[in-house]
């Protein structure tokens, strides 16, 4: 079986269906990382599919100067946060439904519920914001984060401890 | 700060199904296609409304009398000119030069039908011809 590289080579070629495999081989992580996010599998699926939009049109430009991984990261990152920025109050608060009851908020077992979560994460600055997200839905370390963001391991370090402290200032405090 | 950042990680979990990705990339397929439909689409209306804008200039420079359409000159500007200058002044001191009237006639027929400067001057030679045999 091909890797995701081999993959990419023959799509340059022209290959198409180097580009169908390569969505079967992705396609649950980034699915999953955009439903940990929204909380809505719509929305994960339709960000998903941006995604892999973006994927197609801008694969032929690809350089292999970074890991395919780090790319579709970086991809995933950018889409995320300009989904958040779009919509931080109308999707994250809800405010144009009833709050979900569904089987992703239910599992209360922290303080705070999943929402009251991501609505504070979505008012955190763009740069702590960017690393939070990473570092809490996939662990990445913050040697990857820096590779994604493009910010040095230390700028993310320093973001996510700000990013975390606020977060449990404002969670504990509720 | 671990301990917290632990519960944060655990609290995002999700237990996500798996997407049909045959499904799924039939439907990225018709998205990409939809969109290069729409992208043509925007493409060959600019071009028709390009292609109208630049016919409409053209022929909007290559209609005749364009002057006229476009000046804001009365009919009233000519006729006052014509019985100011030629009837009232030349006529009546009988000292009327045919050439100068040419002229008047060739310059002004760019606005002017030169068919009616001809009647009217017709029309005033015949009435100052009677006032003279009054």
């Amino acid at each position: 079986m091909l890797d995701d590289n081999e993959l990419i080579q023959k799509f340059q070629n022209g290959d198409e269906k180097a580009f169908d495999q390569l969505v079967r081989n992705n396609l649950n992580n980034v699915f999953g990382f955009f439903m940990k996010v929204t909380r809505d599998e719509m929305s994960a699926e339709d960000l998903t599919q941006d995604v892999f939009m973006k994927l197609y049109k801008n694969l032929k430009n690809f350089r292999h100067d970074s890991n395919f991984s780090t790319y579709l990261y970086r991809i995933n990152s950018n889409t995320v946060n300009s989904w958040i920025t779009r919509s931080k109050w109308k999707n994250l608060l809800h405010l144009d439904q009833a709050p979900d009851k569904g089987e992703y908020d239910i599992k209360n077992e922290a303080e705070w519920t999943k929402e009251e979560l991501w609505n504070e994460i979505s008012k955190l600055p763009n740069k702590q914001r960017r690393v939070m997200i990473l570092r809490i839905t996939d662990s990445l370390s913050y040697s990857e984060i820096s590779k994604i963001t493009g910010m040095s391991e230390g700028t993310a370090k320093v973001n996510f401890h700000h990013g975390l402290k606020k977060l449990k200032e404002v969670l504990s405090n509720d | 700060m671990i301990n917290f950042e632990e519960k944060i990680s655990k609290s995002v979990r999700v237990k996500t199904k798996n997407l049909d990705t045959s499904a799924f990339i039939l439907n990225l397929k018709n998205r990409h296609n939809k969109e290069l439909k729409r992208i043509q689409r925007f493409k060959s209306g600019f071009a028709a409304f390009s292609f109208i804008f630049i016919i409409s200039l053209v022929t909007i420079f290559q209609l005749d009398n364009y002057d006229l359409i476009h000046n804001d000159l009365k009919f009233t500007d000519y006729n006052d000119a014509f019985y100011d200058e030629y009837i009232f002044s030349d006529y009546n001191d009988i000292n009327f030069d045919e050439n100068e009237f040419t002229v008047f006639i060739y310059e002004e027929s760019f606005h002017y039908d030169a068919e009616e400067l001809v009647y009217l001057n017709e029309f005033f030679i015949k009435d100052i011809e009677e006032e003279k045999s009054l």
